[in-house]
């Protein structure tokens, strides 16, 4: 009995191990030896083991754990999410197959969630969740017959893939592109954020954003543009009103997937310019209420989340999300309204 | 140049915390504070962000204990709660504007104090630059998790506009 108690917190550690080795994924550089660090606690040098190591944590924590409450309280939660996953994974993985250049047209969801607390975890989850760039790279991968490559879908990202990826686009998809590059569409909603929409409505009758780069892709958070430097220090001259609650702005559109907003300085809430994110995720609800949100993209988001599989350095916001090619607008434009009377612009890129 | 791990500077922390506690999700933290190094990799984050935050250390103003959470972005603010828990935070954004980053959670350390403790840190990192360190520092080796958000934990004293603010950041364990 002792024996099994001992031995159950090693247990849990290997269990762990296994599922962060199956959850996360890795923007397609080179990771082979990553696994190994990815798991745990790494403990180098001096005689005791990781394993040692983890294992008397684990005890000691079970003991303050009965006084802190709130410990449990995560504990719990997170068991419920690890647990619920399962079931999410099996359905994104079946839906998430359908990869980036299937469905650029169909995407016409104009409707834009504002009271979207009944989509979050869970919907989030298996919505999105689980198509990150190594299983699009795979399925890229399967549909350009020359690249045969089944070997590890992480070690041969690079260049091989983006040629891949682009002689995939031109095979199946005749819609997608208008030219030669790929295209999105961003509807603005003003009820939400007159001033931002108008201030980017005027941005994008100016030219303002042709030949801008998205200097930021971020894997299941966002990507980043409109800065003229391309690397987030600059913006367009005239600073406009931040329209998020935490500056005194009623603004209900929440930050979920395709949903656009403005960046702006850290401490400075009526500093934004030209700069603006799109997000990837739904997760982004996070940032309700502080960040100016007022579009969304309604047509073509699966062209924007194929940025992620170009390959990244660091960036000046030191996280590696640089694009080593550049994700070029080519030129942005007013192309009308939709029934509603948002106004919706054209965004084509090459990259 | 890919594959390899990047030592995080100033810039990454300098941005808003609401940018930097997700990002932090799925680096990895490293200690050199004790005879061996440890690498963690974060596995929870919590953002505090500033004076209207109720929630937040810094919610009752400058004082000597907050005062650190005005300090430079990358500065390390470690307290003790519960009078034997070290909680380590990571002040972000501009300086003067106090925001802050918790580190809740790592890898095989699931929980705020249990991560100090497998790091080594005690209040003796207090006020030392996560980004300037030769003890302590974190790298971004590439990898990328998919997490989901939750109210933050242990701050029953907040506002309910704050206690419902999902600002906690939690590394999925399943894709």
């Amino acid at each position: 009995m002792k024996n099994i108690k001992r031995i159950l917190p090693i247990l849990l550690c290997v269990i762990v191990i296994i599922g962060l080795m199956s959850a996360c994924g890795d923007k397609g550089k080179s990771s082979s030896k990553k696994g190994s660090n990815s798991s745990a606690v790494t403990v180098t040098d001096s005689g005791n083991s990781l394993e040692e190591s983890n294992g008397k944590a684990d005890k000691d924590d079970s003991k303050s754990d009965g006084k802190n409450s709130s410990k449990n309280d995560k504990d719990s939660s997170k068991a419920k999410s690890a647990d619920g996953k399962d079931d999410d994974s099996n359905s994104s993985s079946a839906s998430g197959g359908k990869s980036v250049k299937t469905d650029t047209k169909t995407t016409t969801d104009s409707s834009v969630s504002n009271d979207s607390n009944s989509s979050d975890k869970s919907s989030a989850s298996s919505k999105k969740s689980s198509d990150g760039s190594s299983k699009k790279s795979s399925d890229k991968s399967k549909n350009s017959k020359s690249d045969s490559s089944k070997k590890s879908k992480d070690n041969s990202k690079s260049s091989k893939d983006k040629d891949s990826s682009k002689k995939a686009d031109k095979d199946s998809s005749s819609n997608t592109d208008i030219t030669d590059g790929k295209s999105f569409v961003i509807t603005t909603y003003s009820k939400y954020a007159p001033i931002t929409c108008k201030n980017f409505d005027t941005l994008v009758k100016d030219g303002f954003y042709n030949g801008l780069r998205f200097y930021r892709v971020i894997d299941k958070f966002l990507t980043e543009t409109g800065d003229p430097n391309n690397d987030g220090s600059g913006g367009s001259d005239k600073t406009i009103k931040g329209e998020f609650m935490a500056n005194g702005v009623k603004n209900t559109l929440s930050h979920t997937k395709g949903v656009v907003s403005m960046q702006r300085q850290p401490s400075d809430m009526n500093s934004a310019t030209s700069k603006f994110f799109i997000c990837y995720h739904d997760n982004c609800k996070f940032m309700d209420g502080n960040y100016a949100a007022f579009g969304k993209v309604t047509e073509g988001m699966s062209v924007v989340e194929s940025f992620v599989s170009v390959e990244r350095v660091k960036g000046t916001d030191g996280s590696i999300s640089l694009p080593v090619t550049p994700i070029t607008i080519t030129k942005a434009e007013y192309i009308g309204k939709d029934s509603k009377g948002n106004s919706q612009y054209r965004f084509t890129v090459t990259f | 140049m890919h594959g390899e791990s990047v030592k995080l500077g100033a810039e990454f922390f300098r941005r808003d915390v609401l940018e930097v506690a997700p990002e932090l999700v799925g680096k990895v933290i490293v200690s050199r504070i004790g005879s061996s190094e440890v690498r963690v990799r974060i596995a929870e984050t919590e953002a505090y962000r500033g004076e209207e935050d109720t929630a937040c250390h810094a919610h009752k103003g400058r004082t000597k204990r907050t005062e650190v959470l005005y300090m430079q972005s990358g500065t390390v603010y470690v307290y003790l709660c519960y009078g034997m828990h070290w909680l380590m935070n990571i002040v972000t954004g501009d300086e003067g504007s106090p925001q802050a980053v918790l580190l809740r959670a790592g890898i095989g350390c699931d929980g705020p104090a249990k991560l100090t403790k497998a790091l080594g840190v005690t209040g003796d990192e207090n006020r030392v630059s996560i980004t300037d360190s030769p003890k302590i520092w974190i790298e971004d080796d590439g990898m990328t998790c998919q997490y989901h958000t939750d109210t933050r934990v242990g701050i029953g004293y907040a506002t309910k506009e704050y206690r419902d603010k999902k600002w906690r950041f939690i590394l999925d364990l399943n894709d």
